[in-house]
């Protein structure tokens, strides 16, 4: 009885911090630098380098440093304020979204957008099996390509999911080592471009404008790519604050980190591909190859730490974070069943290609769907909600049902991201085709613009007769 | 004997409870200087987005 007793405890804490329970105050683990250095070893991955390589063609020095932080600071700051709730009832956003798009509706949802989001970890180990090749090239070992890239691939994979199983202790150990060295080698890299190529030299590089016709438009199709970037972090950005011991810490820990941090490894990115063009005329994604072009295959070590480690971190927080945000939608899951799922998924998306292939699309097409449900996010919880929830509601206490809505669905809430996902895709931009559609896009980027139209028709819905099924659960805030 | 779902239902349930009480203390929350500090941020991004729009920075 007593050995039962004790599982049954063990069980609760397990789904307090894998599951969907609400974590009280004096349960929570996560200090202002552990939930900046977890949160900032999920964003820092090579993943950075390909986006600021990308963007280094097509931009001046100067404008890519400003397109691609003050596109992650926007969107981020704005993304991570309801990291205020996620702290406050120590829920996340996912389980807040309950009231905006049903209960079934989070189900699907959370289900899509993970597997969606997954093909950033698929993107991530293809990087890591790419640079782990070329670091043994210039070690005087040459390995098979067919097979080598898949099977570095899966091993970046399973070895982030090993972390993972281990749970948000086991994440934060791993992230204070990583995330610290990681900083450490990103200045490094920056120092190195620096003194191996003149700044003058780097300023005076002629961006290629083969993107449009304008420098405006070529402006915002780059920032299309940063909107994007920012936006893939806010449904997995709302999971880890429910640790967090306050609002300011929880806010300031994660918008820095996915804000700031990982902006400085996209931009160190933008700054080794522009050193390397300098130096051999011609732009590198591989930070591995840039930093042996440009310091010599000595520094190739120190991209093995950045590489290796920044990726597998990567995985496992990752894994943690996504695993969870499926689960809130299918709680009776259990979250080691799901990492180990995940783990095959992941395994094939590697192994098959196509996110990597069509890097640009993939990463505007996920933003689309996560765009609607930012702008919502933010209209409801101080707008419509002004701060306050049914938390018996959210978790369907007895006698509680202020969002059952139509058998689970909140069909206003899923009206408004449907509509603003393919109006986006007919009239803004379509991101399969690259083609700019409106004027609207040079204004706010395509994912922008998914952000605001959500937001927009979710709060013009509440202010006609569908506030009614909106709002429904204004008599049972007990809990604010 | 109590399913899985049972027992997560009265944690839950147990827990909604300690929140609601009076004694209960939620973490400290964010003031007036953290929605400054975001409002100031955002602005001088704008700004310097549209500056680099405009080719003043080149």
């Amino acid at each position: 009885m007593a050995a039962k007793t004790q599982r049954n405890a063990d069980y609760i804490k397990q789904e307090t911090i894998t599951g969907t329970v609400p974590v009280l105050t004096n349960e929570r683990q996560y200090s202002f630098w552990d939930l900046f250095l977890t949160t900032g070893g999920f964003s820092i991955a090579t993943w950075c380098y390909t986006q600021g390589a990308y963007v280094a063609q097509y931009l001046s020095f100067r404008q890519m440093l400003v397109n691609i932080f003050c596109f992650n600071i926007i969107w981020v700051f704005i993304e991570c304020l309801p990291v205020l709730f996620g702290v406050r009832y120590g829920i996340d956003l996912w389980v807040w979204l309950r009231s905006v798009l049903g209960k079934k509706g989070v189900a699907i949802l959370a289900t899509v957008i993970s597997l969606a989001n997954f093909g950033w970890y698929a993107v991530d180990s293809q990087l890591f099996a790419s640079s782990m090749i070329n670091l043994a090239g210039f070690f005087g070992l040459s390995l098979n390509i067919s097979l080598w890239k898949p099977l570095l691939g899966v091993l970046c994979v399973i070895i982030g999911t090993i972390i993972a199983l281990g749970g948000p202790d086991v994440i934060k150990w791993t992230n204070r080592f990583l995330v610290v060295a990681l900083l450490g080698v990103g200045v490094i890299i920056v120092i190195i471009c620096f003194t191996a190529v003149p700044l003058g030299d780097m300023f005076k590089v002629k961006p290629d404008t083969s993107l449009y016709n304008t420098a405006a438009g070529r402006f915002m199709l780059s920032a299309e790519g940063n909107v994007a970037f920012a936006f893939s972090w806010s449904t997995q950005a709302l999971v880890m604050p429910r640790l967090a011991k306050s609002e300011k810490q929880g806010y300031w820990a994660t918008s820095l980190a996915y804000g700031v941090v990982a902006p400085f490894f996209v931009a160190a990115g933008g700054v080794m591909a522009i050193a390397t063009f300098v130096k051999a005329g011609y732009y590198e994604s591989d930070p591995a190859t840039m930093l042996a072009m440009l310091a010599g295959p000595g520094f190739s070590l120190l991209s093995l730490l950045l590489v290796a480690f920044a990726n597998i971190g990567t995985q496992g927080t990752g894994s943690y974070v996504n695993c969870m945000i499926v689960k809130s939608g299918l709680p009776k899951i259990s979250y080691k069943v799901l990492v180990i799922i995940s783990m095959f998924y992941v395994s094939v998306l590697t192994v098959w290609g196509w996110v990597m292939d069509n890097f640009g699309s993939f990463i505007s097409l996920a933003a689309y769907i996560q765009g609607p449900i930012i702008g919502m996010v933010a209209v409801d919880y101080f707008i419509v909600k002004k701060r306050k929830i049914s938390l018996k509601s959210l978790y369907n206490i007895y006698g509680h049902n202020a969002y059952g809505f139509t058998h689970g669905f909140n069909l206003v809430g899923l009206a408004c991201i449907i509509i603003s996902f393919t109006t986006c895709i007919m009239f803004i931009y379509n991101p399969l085709s690259g083609e700019i559609k409106s004027p609207v896009f040079i204004a706010v980027t395509g994912s922008g613009y998914t952000a605001i139209c959500g937001g927009l028709l979710y709060w013009i819905a509440s202010i006609t007769p569908l506030r009614k099924y909106m709002l429904r659960d204004r008599n049972e805030l007990d809990i604010v | 004997m109590e399913s899985i779902e049972e027992l997560i239902y009265k944690e839950t349930k147990s827990r909604l409870k300690e929140m609601e009480s009076k004694n209960y203390k939620f973490p400290d929350q964010a003031d007036k200087g953290d929605a400054v500090k975001i409002i100031s941020a955002i602005a001088v991004c704008i700004i310097l987005i549209v500056l680099c729009m405009m080719e003043v920075i080149v």
